[in-house]
């Protein structure tokens, strides 16, 4: 009689603890769907093709899982440690999984070796959990019980996965927090079934020590993101953000997405790999063909190598000399591995040289015999002050100043479709400074209706001839650009100067409309 | 005066808003170096100890010019373009320039006081021959004076923080009311109207310099008045209009619109164009110590630094001065046929003792100024409108601050490295107590004021300071209190004594660049006349 209560409170707590270990099943689970998902919906960001990318990971993930699965027989005692440890290895390689593929994308040249070897290793392990539980709960439960309440369990993990990732995690963490979160779980499902557990664990203390170091390690990992990148900043972005710095002049994002990658200097897009080509040829071919020599040639901005990469397609270009503020936007193009391969290296041509300074200050100290047969103008948008003062008729009667004769230049000259005020005073500037202005148009897709200024010190043609092998130009579509329809055609404007800075107001006014 | 408490400190200086913003804040941590700089007290008080040295060896000079400030520096301008180059230009300072002095260091240089110069208006020749000669302009095949975009004061020039961010421009339109915007536009329509205005003789109500200005008893009038006054007899009593208007007393004057004359006070808004609207500026990273290095180069060894000049006295031809090389102790008497006594009235009459002159140099009032220059290694957070060349917070004692680096492409340091110049006249009634104030301010008092204000808008500027130095000037500025720009003792404060000729712009009553030249121009040219030379008058 003693005994009866006590039994039945000895079966409520076994009957207990069941449901506990089935919750454990549940979350794990549900990470490791999410995992899959996270490396599934990384592969298809940063190397488009979303239904290869997705087939092969869920592909590999599961023939992994399979793997798994098989060497569990080879786990023979002790089952309820390996299980935590178990735990704390898929808290740390899938926590860290899509963070580290993120990072090793901008920075290793072949990328999809590691993504494979990635997903398998994760696979891998989350195969062993599920086995593993099987065996640990064999002697708690009736075997057809057993079967159908773990694998419900884990069904059940999976539809909640493939909802939470798509509407919650992602939206609310994006990918690398989510799969850190998702660490997190599993490191705590490992330290909660130290107590679920406990009466087939040895050495507790220390097992709970090691438990504790991994979730420090995924909180830390949490932190870490937030610190690359603001939750606010990832808002602003349409792709994931792979590279983000903050130089002392700018905040450098590169994200990727649809195979492509993008670069964003304050939030601006700088450049789509996709299409970059289009405006890179506009800018730089015209003026090459308009311009009488090639040998010494000038690059103000552009510290992204792109517009070298035109440049050094001419043998008969000597020297370039590329002045870029931002060490940070120069060495990015020559250490980032899919930026360099983009330039084609151009920044480590020996002909290029690299100059760390204000353009305007630059320009102003040089020596008045210094000459350029081309110059190349390539900074972002007007934007704000600092970078209105690279638009002014100081800047533009400096730059006059250092073309050689016959030389030429071409400056970007932002949107005369979106913002078309801003446009033509910049050609109307330009002109207040003794230029010869021949404005230009192309279409660059993630751009919109782009705008140059081609100009010269003395009245001269457009230009017919461009070298053959270019993907967007040819002589044949050449004239075309120097056709302004209805919808992009001159209006009047006023002259940029340091002391009135209008083409910031223009602009902001303009690109106000779109926001 | 002991020390401060902190908000007495506050208070005193920077007005109860800002006072109140602070308290119960905690007092800054001060983690940067600094010092109190300032015009060199120690010299100037010898000659109110009645220091009287021997002299040991006698000079000649044709002319004496006494004081290296603008009005000094102009008279040797002035005799050098008509060839006379006899002449020396003793300073009392290390440095010449007086209030336009300039400071620097491996970030950019920054001015100490005066730092622009209003593009001339075509009367005033002598303003734009210096801005030819300077190369900051340049004359046009059609006559235009065109100048040059780079000393142009660059865009955005000013903003205002009010509330809780930065707006464009000087008046607080941020939350103004119907009422407000109406007297602003009440306002800027009398200033226009002022503007426009010619008399009889063609000449403008207000002009710089203020000698061609109209002297019609209705204009004369408006200098009994004060511009708090004028403003009641607008019926302008707002707020705003009266911050706005009492902002441009403070920054021209070091006055409170009670403190100023109507007529001072309009001429700061209606002096400079024909529209009424604000005027083009040249200005330059070092302030007018720009045109202080211009004018210096072309006096060259002719400008000695460091000499007190203890005592001038007239003779039947000529004068005598007394003037003592601190650096060196010697102690020299030079005759000379004409001075320029080109220092403020009341040292004047210190060294010259004229009747007339300590009679009258009693009616010569000088506000004090507090200048700190806090070099920073990284702009201060900041919301709202982006910087600008000057920045000025709305129900603040001070006067703001001007951006050193605003005029100029390139500046050492660490990107984003400048010197921001913080700007406080003291602007107490009477100016022997804003002395005592000044004086009694230690270097952490000052430092904390500085913070203090900046720290609104900048909640994080104590962080970006790297040093903050101070400089007081126990002196800087004449009043235009009211009644004493049109008072005979103003009006004859020019006219020569003997050979002793005048130049300083307190002869104004106008504390400007532009006063300052056309005094020490006119001095040359009383000069050149005595010596018989058929000269074109610059003025």
């Amino acid at each position: 009689m003693a005994r009866g209560p006590r039994e039945a409170a000895g079966a409520r707590a076994a009957t207990a603890r069941t449901t506990a270990l089935f919750v454990a099943v549940l979350l794990v689970s549900t990470c490791g769907l999410v995992y899959e998902l996270g490396a599934g919906a990384l592969a298809s960001y940063v190397l488009g093709d979303s239904v290869t990318q997705f087939s092969l990971v869920i592909g590999i993930y599961l023939s992994a899982m399979g793997l798994g699965a098989h060497f569990s027989r080879y786990l023979e005692r002790g089952l309820a440690r390996r299980f935590v440890d178990l735990e704390l290895a898929v808290a740390l390689v899938g926590g860290f999984s899509v963070p580290v593929l993120f990072l090793c994308f901008g920075r290793v040249a072949h990328f999809r070796p590691i993504l494979y070897a990635v997903v398998a290793l994760v696979g891998t392990l989350v195969g062993v959990e599920i086995p593993l539980f099987l065996r640990i709960l064999r002697r708690r439960l009736d075997f057809k019980d057993l079967v159908a309440n773990v694998l419900s369990v884990d069904y059940l993990g999976a539809l909640l996965a493939s909802l939470l990732f798509p509407l919650l995690l992602v939206p609310r963490l994006g990918l690398v927090r989510t799969s850190l979160a998702m660490g997190l779980v599993n490191g705590l499902v490992g330290l909660w079934s130290t107590w679920l557990l406990a009466e087939e664990l040895p050495a507790l203390g220390w097992l709970r020590v090691r438990c504790a170091g991994v979730i420090l390690a995924c909180a830390a990992g949490l932190a870490g993101a937030n610190w690359m990148t603001s939750l606010a900043e990832e808002a602003l972005f349409s792709d994931p953000i792979i590279y983000s710095r903050q130089s002392a002049y700018q905040r450098i994002v590169i994200t990727a997405g649809r195979g492509s990658f993008q670069l964003f200097l304050d939030g601006n897009l700088q450049f789509s790999s996709v299409d970059e080509y289009r405006y890179h040829e506009g800018l730089v071919h015209p003026a090459f063909a308009a311009a009488a020599r090639h040998e010494n040639v000038l690059v103000l901005g552009g510290g992204d190598g792109l517009a070298v990469r035109e440049i050094l397609r001419y043998p008969d270009v000597h020297r370039v000399t590329l002045v870029d503020i931002d060490p940070a936007m120069t060495a990015l193009a020559v250490d980032l591995p899919m930026v360099r391969e983009l330039n084609r290296s151009s920044l480590l041509d020996r002909r290029v040289r690299l100059v760390h300074e204000d353009a305007l200050a630059w320009l102003a100290d040089l020596p008045p015999e210094a000459r350029f047969d081309v110059a190349i103008v390539d900074f972002p948008d007007p934007n704000n002050f600092s970078l209105g003062k690279l638009y002014t008729t100081r800047f533009y009667r400096l730059l006059r100043a250092h073309l050689a004769p016959g030389g030429a230049t071409a400056v970007q000259s932002t949107s005369p479709l979106l913002a078309r005020t801003s446009f033509w005073c910049i050609a109307t500037t330009m002109e207040a400074a003794g230029l010869f202005v021949r404005p230009l148009h192309v279409a660059v897709p993630s751009f919109g209706e782009w705008g140059f200024a081609l100009a010269e010190a003395q009245p001269f043609e457009i230009p017919g001839h461009v070298p053959p092998g270019l993907r967007f130009l040819s002589d044949a579509l050449l004239p075309g650009l120097f056709v302004f329809g209805p919808d992009l055609a001159r209006v009047p404007a006023e002259v940029n100067r340091l002391d009135n800075q209008i083409l910031v107001q223009y602009y902001e006014a303009e690109w106000r409309r779109f926001e | 005066m002991t020390r401060f408490t902190r908000r007495d400190l506050l208070l005193a200086f920077l007005g109860p808003a800002v006072a109140t913003a602070c308290h119960g804040g905690k007092p800054p941590a001060l983690a940067f170096e600094g010092a109190i700089l300032g015009a060199n007290d120690s010299r100037g008080h010898l000659l109110r100890a009645g220091f009287k040295p021997t002299p040991q060896v006698q000079t000649r000079t044709a002319v004496l010019i006494i004081g290296g400030g603008i009005a000094g520096l102009s008279a040797a301008w002035r005799l050098s373009r008509a060839g006379v180059e006899d002449y020396r230009i003793l300073e009392l300072d290390a440095e010449p320039g007086g209030t336009s002095r300039a400071g620097s260091n491996a970030v950019t240089p920054f001015p100490w006081g005066a730092h622009y110069l209003p593009c001339p208006q075509p009367h005033a020749r002598s303003v734009e021959l210096l801005a030819l000669e300077m190369g900051a302009a340049e004359r046009r095949s059609d006559g235009q004076l065109v100048f040059d975009e780079a000393q142009l004061c660059r865009a955005p020039q000013e903003r205002l923080f009010i509330a809780d961010r930065w707006y464009e421009g000087l008046y607080p339109r941020a939350g103004a009311t119907l009422r407000d915007l109406d007297e602003f536009a009440r306002f800027q329509a009398e200033v226009r109207r002022f503007s426009a205005l010619r008399d009889g003789q063609g000449r403008r109500a207000f002009a710089v310099p203020m000698e061609h200005g109209s002297d019609d008893a209705d204009i004369v009038a408006l200098d009994r008045l004060s511009m708090s006054d004028w403003l009641e007899a607008q019926g302008l009593r707002g707020e705003r209009i009266r911050w706005f208007v009492e902002y441009g007393c403070r920054d021209d004057y070091g006055t409170t619109l009670q403190g100023t004359s109507a007529w001072a006070g309009l001429h700061y808004h209606a002096s400079r164009t024909d529209h009424g609207g604000p005027e083009d500026l040249l200005t330059w990273p070092e302030g007018n110590g720009h045109i202080v290095s211009h004018l210096a180069r072309r006096a060259g060894r002719r400008l000695e630094t460091g000499v007190v000049v203890t005592e001038v006295r007239p003779l039947e031809r000529g004068a005598e001065v007394v003037a003592f090389h601190a650096d060196t102790g010697r102690c020299e008497r030079v005759l000379t046929d004409h001075v320029v006594l080109a220092i403020p009235r009341v040292a004047a009459a210190r060294v010259f003792p004229h009747p007339r002159l300590v009679a009258e140099a009693s009616g010569f009032h000088a506000g004090a100024w507090l200048v700190a220059n806090a070099t920073l290694r990284r702009r201060p957070l900041s919301r709202g409108f982006p910087e600008a060349w000057d920045n000025v917070l709305y129900g603040s004692g001070s006067l703001g601050y001007v951006v050193a680096t605003h005029q100029s492409d390139r500046h050492g340091g660490p990107p984003g490295a400048t010197v921001f110049t913080w700007y406080l006249s003291l602007t107490h009634a009477d100016p022997a107590e804003a002395h005592r104030w000044l004086y009694a301010l230690s270097w952490r008092d000052a430092a904390e004021l500085v913070v203090a204000d900046l720290r609104r808008a900048h909640p994080d500027i104590e962080s970006c300071i790297e040093r903050l130095d101070v400089w007081r000037w126990g002196h800087a500025m004449i009043r235009p209190r009211p009644g004493f720009v049109f008072s005979p003792e103003r009006r004859r404060a020019s006219q020569a004594l003997g050979d002793v000729h005048f130049a300083h712009t307190d002869l104004s009553a106008l504390s400007l660049m532009e006063e300052a030249q056309y005094h020490g121009i006119r001095a040359g040219e009383e000069i050149l006349a005595r010596l018989g030379r058929q000269v074109d008058s610059l003025l």
